[in-house]
């Protein structure tokens, strides 16, 4: 059972999701505050501390311990885990004569819940560069007490926690703790480091603008509270206005009344301020939740957009829709360089697979490709090229709702397999396969979309799906998993209405939500839904296309394949030639077996053919009965053509089929009688 | 008036409704609405039980106005809702009210909680761990113990 362990964020944006050590997972969206689990908690919390935003104030508390001097203080947050937020605004200077102590008032308090200490520091006489955890605060302080009497001695201060903010180059360390950005949603790991880059642009539904008001609504889209004010409002044929804050969900505030027209139903886009948009930030080593506005650099501008970022081998890479950049750095990234490695790019963060750690496989707008890491960009996917062109193949991806599309490897099956949308989906629902070792291509067909799957990586390896309704699937367990085939998954219909289906046995409830095939008879093909189940009885989503009776056979969770072969020549023959199509399978138990269909020359139709099984029953298929023991199938078609005569020529061959409880096995297909 | 009710279809929770309806005006002509317009959908008892404000689904056809109504919780109870579509035209010239109606079923069989849009696999000593987002905007881990 699923435990929820975090709501009310953005529904519809995919999160990257990061292991960072070996307790903690980040997250990310491009909108949310980035999150972080450590896998025990019931609740995932916000990565980083909000810093204090007020300065305290430092005064001669009368007589004391200390050392003339000027004296600072600062005050930050800590959380469970010990990750602090940045110090808040330093405190005026505070000269202070010999013998004395400070009094500190004006502590910034805070509500919190993550934060579980308050830390005052102060510099020593006499440098202002490294400060000290002078007094620690827990509990109710933290919220109520805003004074402490500090009488702590240099040489006792000497011997707490060193904060230094001003490192030996004298480069401010105030801003190292920064909390993680929350407009990038992509992150990868490397070198010790957490990185993160992409934009996520707001631009669903309309904008209402009103010449003179700052007050602009949204429709359509909704605006998250917490979105950070560093965004813009673009409104075509207009100069890009500052976002001040955010009202509603529907509602924003420019920072200047908007100068253009007035407009009910106007296009736009919320996005970060142009220097932000194409820059790639990291972590602090130490913090992975510190990330100083520093920690930043700006990749060059090549026309594209930055979908991604992925370590591989010494490098990270910056991943563009249509160019690869090589990031290589030492040890601090601040130092490194960006550069072009190769001109193919990538559709999103979640396109991309490695295979052992040297090759890159990714999906773009001109196809799948092998990258190496160097500059070569090897193209994989000329066998399904068809399905990347504006073309006429059914099989043609809708590249409008890129959103959702993923990659997942399946290391046992050698498969990977990018689920992408086709037809009018706005979904995925189809899967592109590559078998790499094997360099061959399939298209699966999911029932319902894929939008996210994930590599298990425990004991056999696993690949998971994600489905709806918070449940989970495994690619290669049973078709249906837990069930027998005695349990009334299959058989035939007794009776059929619009939206129901009546069997003999009474199904399981673990169907609901299965799909559902017809398998043989009266409309053999469809398929549905099931959305309840009672006793004998199936309630299914979408009407019937056809009206089930009861020559028509079921199957519930069938997986329906099709094969396609290649064009042959029959070899010219003025005298009645042999021509025969066989081909090998693993023996079956299940009854519903296979068809096969010829065709000729270039012909959609398949050839008539009078099956030797049902002499009078001429079909457009030859059907296979795939339980024969010797696993072995025979078509003969003999024919002959008189030479510079009409008559078929060309010769494809195509077979499809039901898998049911049992894996489908085709060995080999082989066609006498052509070259 | 009188309109014609048009069949969505049969959806279940989790699920998106998906409203179309090109505006147009006096003429005939197609046209963005004068002011905003409203949805407004009854349970199958009557009761109004949603309202919001249509918007544009393709910024490069003119008055092409809609909302993709995702199916929470809101809606509890499963049979056949109504759907009421309501804007403004031609305000100027003493405005004319267009309308759409649509029906639909609400089936049992899912949660509202949508599709898994995000997953991760994490081994961790003690138990493997799946943790995923759907499209309520949930996180949630599914949790497989090690014995």
């Amino acid at each position: 059972m699923a435990q929820i362990i975090k709501g009310g964020l953005m529904p519809y944006l995919p999160y990257s999701i990061l292991r960072v050590a070996y307790n903690k997972l980040l997250m990310a969206n491009g909108i949310d505050l980035m999150l972080k689990w450590d896998g025990q908690s019931s609740n995932i919390l916000g990565a980083g501390v909000t810093a204090p935003t007020t300065a305290s104030t430092l005064a001669d508390g009368g007589a004391g311990s200390l050392i003339a001097g000027t004296y600072y203080g600062y005050v930050r947050f800590v959380d469970a885990e010990g990750n602090p937020s940045n110090p808040s605004p330093v405190s005026a200077g505070l000269a202070l004569g010999a013998s004395k102590q400070i009094s500190w008032t004006n502590i910034p308090v805070t509500s919190d819940s993550q934060v579980v200490k308050k830390q005052l520091l102060r510099n020593t006489a006499g440098q202002a560069g490294t400060f000290y955890v002078v007094h620690e605060m827990t509990g109710a302080a933290l919220s109520g007490t805003t004074t402490y009497t500090d009488n702590v001695t240099d040489a006792t201060l000497f011997t707490k926690e060193a904060v230094v903010l001003t490192d030996s180059e004298g480069v401010s360390q105030v801003t190292r703790w920064t909390m993680p950005p929350r407009h990038k949603a992509v992150l990868a790991q490397h070198l010790g480091r957490v990185f993160a880059a992409v934009e996520i642009e707001l631009s669903k539904g309309h904008a209402e603008v009103t010449n003179g008001s700052t007050v602009v609504n949204i429709w359509g889209q909704p605006i998250p509270w917490t979105m950070a004010a560093s965004r813009q409002l673009y409104v075509p044929g207009y100069p890009a206005a500052d976002i001040a804050a955010v009202s509603t969900f529907t509602q924003i505030f420019l920072s200047n009344p908007w100068g253009g027209t007035t407009n009910k139903f106007t296009n736009y886009a919320i996005r970060s301020v142009p220097a932000y948009q194409r820059t790639v930030h990291w972590s602090d080593t130490e913090f992975l939740e510190g990330w100083s506005p520093l920690n930043a650099v700006s990749v060059p501008e090549t026309g594209g957009e930055i979908t991604g970022l992925a370590s591989m081998g010494s490098y990270l890479y910056v991943i563009e829709d249509r160019a690869i950049h090589r990031f290589s750095f030492q040890s601090d990234p601040a130092s490194g360089t960006l550069y072009i490695a190769t001109y193919r790019g990538c559709v999103n963060n979640r396109c991309w697979v490695v295979l052992d750690e040297s090759i890159m496989l990714l999906l773009d707008r001109k196809g799948i490709y092998a990258f190496d890491g160097g500059s070569s960009a090897e193209p994989i996917s000329q066998a399904i090229q068809e399905v990347f062109r504006d073309s006429e193949s059914p099989y043609r991806i809708n590249w409008n709702h890129t959103t959702y599309w993923h990659a997942v490897h399946y290391h046992d099956q050698e498969t990977v397999r990018w689920f992408v949308t086709m037809g009018g989906g706005k979904r995925p629902r189809h899967a592109l396969c590559y078998h790499y070792r094997l360099k061959r291509w399939w298209i699966e067909e999911y029932a319902i979309p894929i939008m996210s799957g994930c590599a298990a990586t425990r004991g056999l390896p696993q690949v998971f799906l994600g489905g709806r309704s918070n449940v989970v699937w495994g690619i290669s367990f049973d078709s249906i998993d837990g069930l027998d085939a005695g349990d009334g998954v299959s058989g035939s219909v007794v009776a059929a209405g619009k939206y129901d289906l009546t069997a003999a046995l009474d199904f399981p409830s673990e169907v609901q939500s299965c799909p559902i095939y017809i398998v043989d008879g009266t409309g053999k093909g469809g398929w549905n839904i099931i959305t309840a189940v009672s006793g004998k009885t199936l309630t299914v989503k979408y009407p019937w296309r056809m009206r089930l009776d009861t020559t028509s056979r079921f199957s519930v969770g069938a997986i329906p394949w099709q094969w396609e072969g290649g064009r042959y020549r029959w070899v010219d023959s003025e005298q009645n030639a042999r021509r025969e199509i066989h081909f090998f399978h693993e023996p079956l138990s299940d009854e519903v077996g296979a068809e096969v269909a010829v065709r000729s020359d270039f012909s959609d139709q398949a050839e008539i053919i009078y099956d030797s099984e049902f002499p009078a029953e001429p079909k457009e298929f030859f059907h296979a009965d795939l339980r024969k023991t010797e696993g072995y199938q025979l078509l003969r078609i003999d024919d002959s053509r008189a030479q510079r005569t009409d008559g078929p020529r060309i010769v494809q061959v195509g077979i499809k089929g039901f898998r049911t409880r049992e894996h489908v096995r085709i060995y080999a297909v082989e066609i006498d009688g052509a070259v | 008036m009188l309109v014609e009710t048009q069949w969505l279809g049969r959806f279940q929770l989790g699920d998106n409704l998906p409203l179309r309806m090109i505006a147009t005006d006096s003429n005939g002509e197609i046209a963005w609405p004068t002011e905003r317009g409203t949805i407004r959908i009854y349970n199958p008892a009557g009761t109004l039980l949603y309202s919001d404000i249509p918007y544009v689904i393709d910024p490069t056809r003119i008055g092409m106005l809609g909302a993709n109504i995702r199916l929470d919780g809101t809606f509890s109870t499963y049979g056949l809702y109504t759907v009421w579509l309501q804007m403004e035209m031609d305000a100027s010239a003493g405005g004319r009210v267009a309308d759409a109606v649509w029906t639909f079923e609400l089936l049992p069989g899912e949660t509202d909680d949508g599709f898994i849009h995000s997953m991760y696999y994490w081994s961790r000593p003690e138990a493997a761990y799946v943790i995923g987002a759907n499209d309520k905007g949930y996180v949630f881990q599914g949790r497989n113990p090690i014995v």
